[in-house]
């Protein structure tokens, strides 16, 4: 007679547990911490539903590595920084042998994601999510985990790379004071990360060193119609130069200044930061700051290589120096 | 009422439930009057007489704020300074009073380009955070209304070249004074955005904009209209787009600027001096319905010392001009160190007796 197949979910529902803690119990995984009577619980509910245990399998000679991302309407409109960097370390990874397995993790619903990473086995985890990267220092994961950007906590057990986004407000900064600007808008969403507090307030700093003032105009920075229309309506009129958060919010305030009337960059200068793709092929082109992925890549390639080959992986801070690329707008 | 709510109302002239109370000093009043124990040198006046509003005044407009004044020559009584502005002023040390015009090194246009233009940047340095921040948070603690105080453009070109080489200029190279305008009143945008976006708003703007003298004011009509409403009109309207109603104090006689000075879009006018020939009462006849007023009580009535006097002043003036709802008691200047403190208090107490709606 035909038997129905025991699956994880039919012994998590008896054990009342998730179908993560069967796998991880079935599976003989002591390195993830779960109470013995919870073990014992999911033991029991296995052998009455006749479970048959296989032998695990031979962990693939091919180690795999995680990259977890942020929701991609940000990967793909907000910024190209995270997305071309996973895509050159992609590359890398690949032309070594590694196994690469992309999972985007919701900011406001991590865990999913989280216990996918968990089932995966992977050797290492590359995180360009800063709240993915959280959940994993709050439990205690222990797999190398390699940060992108984000906020400098956990640099103990992680190995963070940043953009020196105090060099990216200087570079701008004096970029614009060596134009003879003297007054300008910094338009940047609320300060709320490590990231955009080093931007903003390094530029401020700078710019103001030199007698000349700053005025935040904080907007969403995926708030590109509003950032269109603010301009387009000459809202920034007194200003003579424009600082931006991002590319992606520097563009729409491009055609904003124009259709108003004000021309760039001989009214106004406008400096965005990421380089973006398309701001090479706008009119005036964009000047922004290149902020390197391809050094990203090439430094977390090294890190994860060196714990593969012997094992060694050291947490702590690096940090990748931008580059200003004059091009039209200021 | 609170102060807040009623000098909001005020400007608006909507009802409110007695005539607005505000008042000015001579600086060595508050001096006189610690020594006769009436006020504690820690007290403002707004805490110490109640009033409905207070204001700071926060910018240094000087051009070159690096430059320490340079002491040019001192007698016992007085001192001869050159300023940041390249100004040759006169003080008397004793006592306050207004500095004497000795020289000024901006007369044309080429002076100011090359010797204050270059200065003019918004500079945060400019900005008196600390001060602002401090009478922004008593007023918030004291209901009352706060203003953001300061001078606007006609009162920012005079300390650079002079009353007399820039009204020449106004008759003789209209551009420059067009254009020197214009400029300062971009950079006290520039500077009060910064102000805001770090400290807060105030509730209203206080402009003071010195245009008149004894039976004058200091330009025609047109010649306001043509190359200072502008710079006005640019300000107060920036003013009104956030929200914020604007106070234009002046002393001297400015009636016949006043069609020029509504239409730029000023809300109260304040000091309406007397003896310089301004009316409180006609003024506020003909354009009560689109201005509230602050002031007009002839000083000289309080510096007496006489209670009739006062009266007869107060009870000829007030039960008028609070018509409409738009009118806040003070007098038509500063009060000076000869004021005893209770002759003071009684003229507030007998003005707010009679404000009374």
């Amino acid at each position: 007679m035909y038997k129905k197949r025991v699956t994880l979910k039919d012994i998590a529902q008896k054990a009342g547990v998730s179908s993560t803690v069967v796998s991880v119990v079935l599976n003989g995984r002591e390195d993830i911490q779960i109470a013995p009577d919870t073990r014992e619980r999911v033991h029991s509910a296995a052998k009455e539903l006749g479970y048959v245990y296989t032998k695990p399998r031979r962990e693939s000679s091919r180690p795999l590595i995680s990259f977890v991302h942020s929701e991609s309407y940000d990967q793909h409109i907000g910024t190209s920084f995270f997305v071309t960097l996973a895509s050159r370390l992609r590359s890398l990874c690949e032309q070594e042998g590694y196994g690469v397995q992309e999972i985007e993790c919701s900011v406001s619903a991590p865990l999913p994601s989280y216990q996918t990473v968990l089932s995966s086995r992977a050797r290492m985890i590359v995180s360009f999510n800063q709240t993915f990267t959280e959940l994993c220092l709050s439990q205690g994961h222990d797999v190398p985990l390699f940060q992108v950007q984000g906020e400098r906590r956990g640099a103990d057990r992680c190995s963070l790379y940043l953009v020196d986004d105090r060099q990216v407000g200087e570079l701008a900064a004096l970029r614009l004071l060596d134009q003879g600007r003297r007054y300008c808008a910094m338009i940047f969403p609320p300060l709320k990360g490590r990231c955009e507090q080093e931007r903003f307030q390094t530029f401020r700093r700078t710019f103001e060193s030199r007698k000349a003032g700053t005025v935040h105009i904080e907007m969403d920075s995926s708030a590109h119609k509003e950032i269109e229309a603010w301009f387009r309506k000459g809202k920034g009129e007194g200003f003579d130069s424009f600082f931006f958060f991002s590319d992606a919010m520097a563009l729409p305030a491009l055609r904003g200044l124009q259709t108003g009337g004000r021309r760039v960059p001989e009214d106004a200068s406008v400096i965005g930061t990421d380089n973006l793709y398309w701001g090479q092929y706008t009119s005036p082109s964009l000047t922004t700051l290149n902020l390197h992925e391809e050094l990203f890549a090439g430094r977390i390639f090294r890190d994860i290589r060196s714990f593969i080959q012997d094992g060694s992986f050291y947490p702590g801070e690096t940090v990748i120096r931008p580059e200003l690329l004059v091009r039209e707008s200021g | 009422m609170t102060g807040k709510e009623r000098i909001g109302n005020i400007l608006q002239r909507k009802p409110v439930d007695r005539i607005g109370l505000y008042e000015h000093f001579w600086d060595d009043t508050k001096k006189s009057w610690i020594q006769k124990g009436e006020m504690k040198e820690s007290e403002s006046y707004a805490e110490h007489f109640g009033f409905d509003m207070d204001a700071f005044w926060s910018f240094n407009m000087v051009a070159d704020l690096d430059k320490e004044p340079e002491v040019v020559e001192e007698t016992e009584e007085t001192i001869l300074v050159r300023d940041g502005n390249g100004a040759l002023l006169r003080r008397h040390k004793l006592h306050d009073s207004t500095p004497e015009h000795v020289d000024f090194l901006v007369k044309d246009r080429l002076a100011w380009e090359e010797h204050i233009r270059p200065f003019l940047t918004p500079d945060p340095a400019r900005i008196d955070f600390e001060g602002y921040r401090k009478v922004r948070q008593e007023c918030l603690a004291a209901d009352r209304f706060f203003c953001w105080s300061g001078v606007n453009v006609f009162e920012l070109m005079h300390p650079v070249c002079g009353h007399e080489y820039m009204l020449m200029g106004m008759a003789l190279d209209p551009d420059w004074i067009r254009e020197m305008a214009d400029l300062y009143s971009t950079l006290m945008i520039n500077l009060l955005e910064i102000l805001f976006e770090k400290e807060g708003a105030p509730d209203g703007i206080w402009f003071y904009e010195d245009m008149g003298f004894k039976d004058r004011p200091f330009m025609s009509p047109d010649m306001y209209r043509e190359l200072i409403m502008p710079a006005h009109k640019k300000t107060i309207d920036w003013a009104h787009g956030r929200g914020l109603p604007v106070i234009m104090h002046s002393c001297g006689f400015v009636e016949p600027l006043l069609p020029g000075m509504v239409e730029a879009g000023i809300d109260c006018l304040q000091v309406i001096e007397v003896k310089a020939g301004m009316d409180p009462l006609r003024i506020h006849k003909q354009y009560g319905s689109e201005l509230s007023l602050m002031g007009g009580i002839d000083v000289r009535t309080i510096c007496s010392n006489e209670k009739s006097q006062i009266d007869r002043e107060l009870e000829g003036k007030i039960p008028l001009l609070k018509k409409g709802f738009g009118f806040t008691l003070h007098s038509d200047h500063s009060i000076p160190e000869t004021v005893d403190p209770e002759t003071y208090r009684y003229f507030i107490e007998r003005g707010l007796e009679l404000g009374r709606y």
